[in-house]
This record gives C-alpha cells, structure tokens and sequence, in this order.
C-alpha cells in the first residue's frame, strides 16, 4: 500500500521563507489564562490540602465569625498577621498577594472619608484644617474604626484565600454538603467543575493546535474568525459532554434521586485541626472581651 | 550517527501545572531522517515531550535546540526565529479533534497555507492535492467536528502536511483507528519518511515501531529515559519493556 505524494510533498525540504509576522500575545496570554484556571481546578498542593475539607470548611466560616466579632483592632491586626503568615507558609502567598492587596487597598481608600471628623466625631489627632468654622481633622475613633475594619478585611479574605487555595473545589463542593447545602446544588456545582475542567483542556488544545501551526501574528479578521471558530466548536462539544454524562449516569441506573455517599470518617489529624483552630477563635474572643 | 542532530534536548524537566511531574531529566538528540519511536506507557511524559518539541511548552528546566538554536519561549518571541521554526517542525496531536479549529475542513487546510504566506491559487492547488491524497475530498466542507474519529484523524493529518515541514512528531498516531485505516497511516508515514521527512512519533505500539522506527527511546514510568536503541534492541528487552509498562506480565 502506497500513497502518491505531491511534488512538494515528496521533495526532502529545509523549510520555507515564510513571512516573518511578529507572533502576537493573543494566543500566549490566552493559553495562560486557560492554565491558570486549569490550576485553579486541579488539585492544590502543600500539607493543608490534605485536611478533610468538612472540618476546614467548618473551622473557616467559625474563624470568619469570630473575626465579625472582635472589636479590638490590634487583637485583630494580630490574628491577620497569623494567618498571612499561615496562608503563606501554605503556599498561598502569591494569591494572597492577588487578591488581598488590591482589596484592602481599596478598602482603605474607600474607608478614608470614615477618619475624618466629619464621618466620625470626636478628639482630633491630626487636624487638617476648618470648614464652616469647625475644626476638620482626623480623629481617633476615625482611625480606630478604619484599622479595624482593614484588619477585618485582611484576616478574613486571607481566611478564604487559604481555604480556597488549599482544597480542591471538587473537595470543597462535596464538604457543602456538611452545612447543609441541597444534594442537588452539590451535585450541579461537582458536574460544572468537571465540565469546566473538560472545557479548559479542550481550549488549551485548541490554542496549542493553532499555536502549533501559526507562523507569526494574526490580523483581527483572522483572529476573530478563530474564536468564531473556537466557541462553534466547543459549542459543539459541550453539547456532547452533556449528552455522554447524562448517557453514562443512565447507565449506571440513575433516575433522577440523588443518593447521598457515606461520608468519610474523620481522621486523628483532622480532629485535632478543628479543635486547634476553634481554641484560636474562642480565644481571640476571650481576648478581645478581656482587652475591651 | 555522525550528522548534526535537528533536534536536541539536554536534561529536560517539566512539572505538569507547575505541580505534576511529567519530564525528569530528559535527554536526547534527533538526526536528520531517522524515524524515532518514543516509547512508553500512559502518563510517562511522551505527549509533552512532543509538545516541548513542537514549542508549545517549554522545559522547567534544561535546554532544548532546534536546527542548532535554541528554543525557548523569548527565543520563539522573535518573528524570524519563529518563522524558521514554525515551518520546519508539525505536530499531529493525539486527540485530533482538539486540533481542528476552524468551521470547515478546507478553512483548517488553508490555514497553513496562508501562514507559509502562499497566494490563494497556490493554496487552493495544494488543499486539492492533499485532500486527494487523504481522500478527504468529499469532507472539505464540512465541519471538522462532526466527522468521524477517523476522518478527523486524515484531516488534522492534513493540517500539517499542507505545510510540509521537515520534521513531522506523531503523537499516538494509530490509537483508536481502525486497523484499515490504521494500515493506510502506517503506509503513508513510511512513505513520508521514504520521501526524507524526519519522523519522531509517540506510541506504545510495538508493531508500528517495528515495522518503521529506526531507533527507539523508551520512556519509563517516573519520566525518565530508561533506555534508547534501535528497535530490534529495544523490543527485544522484555524486562525493560515490562518494567516501562509496555508489555504486561502475568
């Protein structure tokens, strides 16, 4: 069995003078866009992530409300602190640089204007000037409060930060199911986590594929006939994914009840995590009450 | 061999999503017109190996040359460099579904064609020449993904030979095609290699590495070399083929 190859096919070649196009960022930044969440999605690394999820869940939203609590700023600021330095050690650092940063910083700006004596009444400690004959300055219950709600903000996004980043959230969708979240939410949220970790590589695929065989940058024409392209396909194949699951839980005699799994027996180490961090919570709040 | 190697990687790692293993120091060479076999079990790092080698992801660490120059992310910024290289290697993925982007199959076929910076008659000429070639002909408009595994295989097939690069990377080109079609891919690449075109192509199928392979690398399960050699060498091992997953024992 042989195949006749065309002329230019059959010549041994060295490669040809293709136009030199200066590869554009649009398909690098895409393919690291789709990695990222790809990493999003998979499952995290490092110690923490091997905690059962219930009891991270669990511990997080009672440290969530003990911080919702606390009313003493330097208390507070301490208990940020902790868990940055928690998050980090977790190997968080980089989101928590992501995400915390830009939100408190905006938090701070926005909390400003709350500083002033206009906001919040009271003793001056840095005057700034007078308007309508009043003295206009900062005051210290300004300040207290704008410190407070920043450490707030701080040690409770690095909470989340920490609990996102250290469990995976197929992990943390099965443990919604420990605070009381509908089996049918849990199960929607588990199948759009598979779907969009189908999806990614399949857009991964099909940005490498064009990748592969792209000599140089594309004019705008051809770029939006590519994603025209891309969303008709993946169209196309999220229809089938749809259609293979639904077929696939049929014929695993799903009829539509959802049956809850035997959850997972706790393990020593995850007991002794969730009474190490309850002790933290309830001592903070014993401490903010001894402080105040 | 004594020619200079097209292809060249020295201790070449790579981690998965930053996290996964998937190379651990890899290296290897490949010399103009050999037919090598990358062998090894699901998961040892051939698929990305083949992608490192296509400049589609990049080693963690270690140095990969292509054509005596580096290939590096910066380096394949440059439009020249790019350029050389874009048109000289071609990758037939594994699951060729993901590598057809485009509404129809003549759109995919032409796509490279126009990236070689070939007018429209010449792209038309060669689009026809291929399609018959593959017999794809009756496809070419129609959309690629509603073709048959098969057909989508000749298609992405297609999409690189259109470009006609020197080195043509494989990955699992005969995994899940019918042992017709099967046969045909098997002709043609041995044909392609006959015409001088320098072929690496993953797999675990010992036939086809018997049948066209020049020299084997075998890849092990902790993503290493376990060995290289010409196949009558290598397939001959069954130790070394039972311990890289190749071969089952009982």
């Amino acid at each position: 069995m042989t195949t006749t190859l065309p002329d230019w096919l059959a010549a041994p070649t060295v490669g040809v003078d293709a136009p030199q196009r200066r590869p554009h960022r649009f398909l690098r930044k895409s393919l690291g866009q789709v990695e990222r969440l790809l990493a999003i999605l998979s499952e995290p690394p490092g110690r923490l992530a091997d905690f059962d999820p219930r009891v991270k869940l669990i511990t997080a939203l009672l440290v969530l409300v003990a911080f919702a609590l606390m009313h003493d700023p330097r208390l507070l600021s301490v208990a940020a602190v902790m868990v940055v330095v928690g998050a980090v050690a977790a190997g968080a650092g980089r989101a928590l640089l992501g995400i915390v940063v830009p939100v408190s910083v905006v938090t701070a700006v926005v909390m400003l204007p709350a500083t002033t004596s206009l906001v919040r009444p009271g003793t001056i400690v840095l005057p700034l000037g007078s308007w309508a004959e009043q003295a206009v300055g900062l005051t210290a219950t300004g300040l207290t409060g704008w410190w407070l709600v920043l450490a707030r903000v701080v040690a409770s996004l690095a909470v989340v930060v920490v609990l996102t980043r250290t469990t995976s959230w197929l992990r943390l969708t099965a443990a919604l199911r420990s605070i009381g979240a509908p089996a049918g939410f849990v199960l929607i949220a588990t199948m759009a986590h598979r779907y969009l970790w189908v999806l990614g590589r399949s857009l991964a695929d099909l940005l490498q594929a064009r990748r592969a065989r792209s000599i140089g940058g594309a004019t705008g024409g051809e770029d939006r006939a590519f994603v025209g392209g891309s969303v008709g396909a993946l169209f196309v194949r999220s229809n089938e994914l749809a259609d293979q699951v639904h077929q696939a839980m049929t014929a695993r005699g799903f009829t539509g009840r959802l049956v809850d799994p035997t959850p997972a027996r706790l393990r020593w180490t995850d007991v002794a995590w969730g009474c190490a961090v309850v002790a933290a919570a309830v001592g903070l709040l014993w401490g903010d009450v001894v402080v105040r | 061999m004594s020619a200079e190697p097209l292809l060249r990687g020295r201790g070449l790692h790579y981690r998965y999503l930053d996290r996964y293993v998937a190379l651990d120091d890899v290296s290897f060479e490949v010399h103009p017109g050999e037919f090598l076999a990358l062998l090894g079990a699901n998961g040892s790092g051939k698929s990305t190996l083949l992608k490192m080698l296509d400049g589609l992801v990049f080693p963690t660490s270690g140095s990969l040359s292509a054509f005596g120059e580096s290939i590096t992310e910066q380096a394949l910024s440059d439009p020249a460099a790019n350029a050389r290289f874009r048109s000289r290697v071609g990758l037939v993925f594994q699951n060729s579904e993901a590598q057809l982007f485009s509404a129809t199959v003549r759109e995919d076929l032409a796509f490279g064609c126009r990236q070689l910076g070939l007018d429209a008659v010449q792209t038309d000429q060669r689009i026809g020449q291929i399609a018959e070639m593959l017999q794809i002909e009756p496809l070419l408009d129609r959309a690629p993904v509603h073709l048959s595994g098969g057909q989508q295989r000749r298609v992405a097939l297609g999409s690189v030979l259109v470009m006609s690069p020197q080195v043509l990377l494989f990955d699992e080109p005969t995994a899940g095609l019918d042992p017709r079609t099967s046969a045909w891919l098997l002709a043609l690449m041995g044909d392609l290699h006959a015409a001088g075109r320098t072929m690496v192509v993953a797999t675990h199928d010992l036939d086809l590495t018997m049948r066209l392979a020049t020299r084997c690398i075998v890849l092990d399960e902790r993503h290493r070399v376990a060995a290289t050699g010409t196949p009558t060498e290598v397939l001959s091992d069954t130790e070394l083929l039972a311990e890289a997953n190749l071969i089952a024992t009982l």
